[in-house]
């Protein structure tokens, strides 16, 4: 499904090198559900970054149902890869309704002058938004900037599996929400992930989050995979032993001590 | 008076579809584009040399305006997106290579009209049942059908991505839209339409300079903002409405101006200067409310 070869970037500014993922190699079956750990600068969002096609990678190939990917362009590549990021305010356009933001997400790829938004699409986009039980069915016409910021990341989960992707990536996208948003919009994920079966990365801050989603773990320090569980050993790890692994490899991060208290 | 005020709803109009071409750049893709200063002359220059040389009708020089005015845009677009000039240079940089061009176009700074059938000219004798109306009822169709093509296109799926390119470039690619091609485009369907306001607008005055299209960025812009404050709305249809009348709101304005302006010892050579003035108060006016009513609900919060 999703293979990457030797994957490694660096970047290069005036002043310096650095190593942001040394070769990475990965492969996911159609399916598969991995979520990826690792302390601040470790190099997931750059991995992210790297498949969703953001920048070129420095070494190494990137395939996607034995296609390679590696110099697509990002637009062309999302047609086939679903993304979703950090913050609620990158995931919709906010001056258009929530109507016009769901009939943009409908249609992938080539764009024609036919109308964008027509009686039964209006009404496809109202059961749709029902899924949610946020009640946003009821507000198909209002600019999506009056939203909050756990409905707009919900849309967006909605936007982003309208037509199902090959590939998702999530990067940290309950990390800017309340707890409360943040435990609704991982459960809106689950159940999208788990009714499309869709082949998923999802980089997230929450120890928690990262074993109870998906069947596949890794975690990452200075651009490496340390330490990599799958299928019932992941289920049965717990929250301390992670953070053990991490003490392992002497990775020392804030909010893994706070875990650790916690 | 009533003359003068037919003249300056006229005007509004005419000038109203260069103000359609600023909102499409200025408050859809949220690109400021200077280049039309420059295609507004093109516009004009090319509808005066055609009427003038040959004997094509007034009415498709229009259309041959708009398609020079797109040329411009895409040259602006290209620097922009494929050379990576930003978007205020890349601009400027048009408008200046216009301003050569136009010259090269008309081979002198000005072009009189006067002896030729203009599209406005047609009109007055073909229409002659409706009186001193007849321009105007052109003039309103023409731009009233540009706003409703125009409205209809933003609601295209083009359209669509065209908007969200304005809006956020982050999602719109992530649609699996390039916004590079869709920069272009915008900027070519908005110069296309400044061009064509040009030609009217030259026909409808009876020449064309190369210094009629200062300050055309600041004129648009003052129309989208007037009308903006006057109809608030997040629809298409309404939006574009609220630059039509913000023009001719601004028009009228300055007809008033420059018929009683020298009362307050105003002079005609003052109207640029009046008109960027207004434009800064309406830029910075809503800013400032907005930090008072925060100070306010700091202090009460």
């Amino acid at each position: 499904m999703l293979r990457l070869n030797g994957v490694s970037k660096t970047f290069v500014t005036d002043a310096e090198r650095v190593v942001a993922l040394q070769a990475i190699d990965l492969d996911l079956a159609k399916g598969d559900v991995l979520t990826i750990i690792g302390s601040n600068g470790a190099g997931k969002s750059t991995l992210l970054n790297l498949i969703a096609g953001t920048f070129p990678p420095t070494t190494g190939t990137i395939e996607l149902s034995g296609e390679d990917m590696t110099a697509v362009a990002e637009h062309k590549r999302s047609r086939r890869i679903g993304r979703i990021v950090q913050s609620p305010l990158a995931g919709t356009a906010p001056t258009m309704s929530v109507a016009e933001n769901l009939a943009l997400a409908s249609k992938k790829g080539r764009r024609g002058l036919r109308m964008a938004l027509g009686k039964r699409t209006r009404k496809t986009f109202t059961d749709q938004l029902a899924s949610l039980g946020l009640g946003l069915e009821q507000r198909l016409d209002c600019p999506v900037s009056l939203l909050s910021g756990g409905e707009r990341q919900a849309l967006t989960v909605l936007m982003a599996t309208l037509v199902p992707p090959e590939l998702l990536l999530l990067d940290e996208h309950t990390a800017a929400l309340d707890p409360r948003n943040a435990s609704m919009i991982v459960d809106l994920t689950r159940a999208f992930v788990g009714n499309l079966g869709l082949t998923t990365l999802m980089v997230t801050h929450n120890m928690e989050q990262a074993i109870c989603v998906g069947n596949r773990l890794v975690m990452m320090h200075k651009g490496e995979f340390i330490h990599q569980l799958a299928g019932d050993e992941k289920a049965e790890t717990t929250v301390s032993e992670l953070v053990d692994l991490f003490a392992e490899h002497d990775v020392v991060d804030d909010e893994l001590l706070l875990e650790r208290v916690a | 008076m009533a003359t003068l005020l037919v003249h300056a709803v006229e005007q509004g109009l005419a000038f109203g579809i260069a103000a359609l071409a600023v909102f499409l750049t200025y408050r859809v893709l949220k690109f400021p584009d200077l280049t039309v200063d420059g295609s507004f002359v093109t516009g004009a220059a090319i509808a005066s040399l055609l009427l003038v040389r040959t004997g094509i009708d007034p009415f498709s020089v229009l259309l041959i305006a708009f398609a020079a005015g797109c040329v411009a845009g895409v040259i602006t677009g290209l620097l922009n997106t494929r050379l990576g000039i930003t978007n205020l240079l890349a601009g400027v940089l048009t408008m200046i290579m216009l301003y050569s061009i136009n010259l090269r176009i008309m081979g002198r700074p000005n072009l009189s009209l006067l002896r030729v059938d203009t599209a406005t000219r047609l009109i007055d004798q073909v229409w002659s049942p409706l009186g001193s109306v007849s321009v105007l009822i052109f003039i309103a169709l023409l731009t009233f059908g540009i706003k409703f093509l125009l409205d209809l296109f933003l609601r295209t799926e083009v359209g669509f991505a065209l908007r969200a390119t304005g809006d956020s470039e982050t999602m719109i690619t992530a649609q699996g839209v390039d916004t590079k091609r869709m920069k272009v485009l915008g900027l070519a369907l908005s110069n296309g339409l400044v061009a064509l306001s040009g030609a009217l607008v030259a026909q409808y005055s009876g020449f064309a300079d190369i210094g009629m299209g200062i300050g055309m960025i600041v004129t648009g812009l003052a129309a989208v903002i007037i009308g903006g404050t006057l109809i608030r709305s997040s629809r298409v249809g309404w939006m574009t409405l609220s630059v039509l009348v913000g023009s001719l709101i601004y028009r009228i304005a300055v007809t008033l101006a420059l018929r009683y302006g020298h009362v307050v010892g105003f002079q005609a050579s003052d109207l640029k200067l009046i008109t960027a003035i207004l434009v800064v108060l309406a830029l910075v006016l809503p800013r400032i409310r907005e930090q008072r009513q925060r100070k306010v609900s700091a202090c009460s919060g």
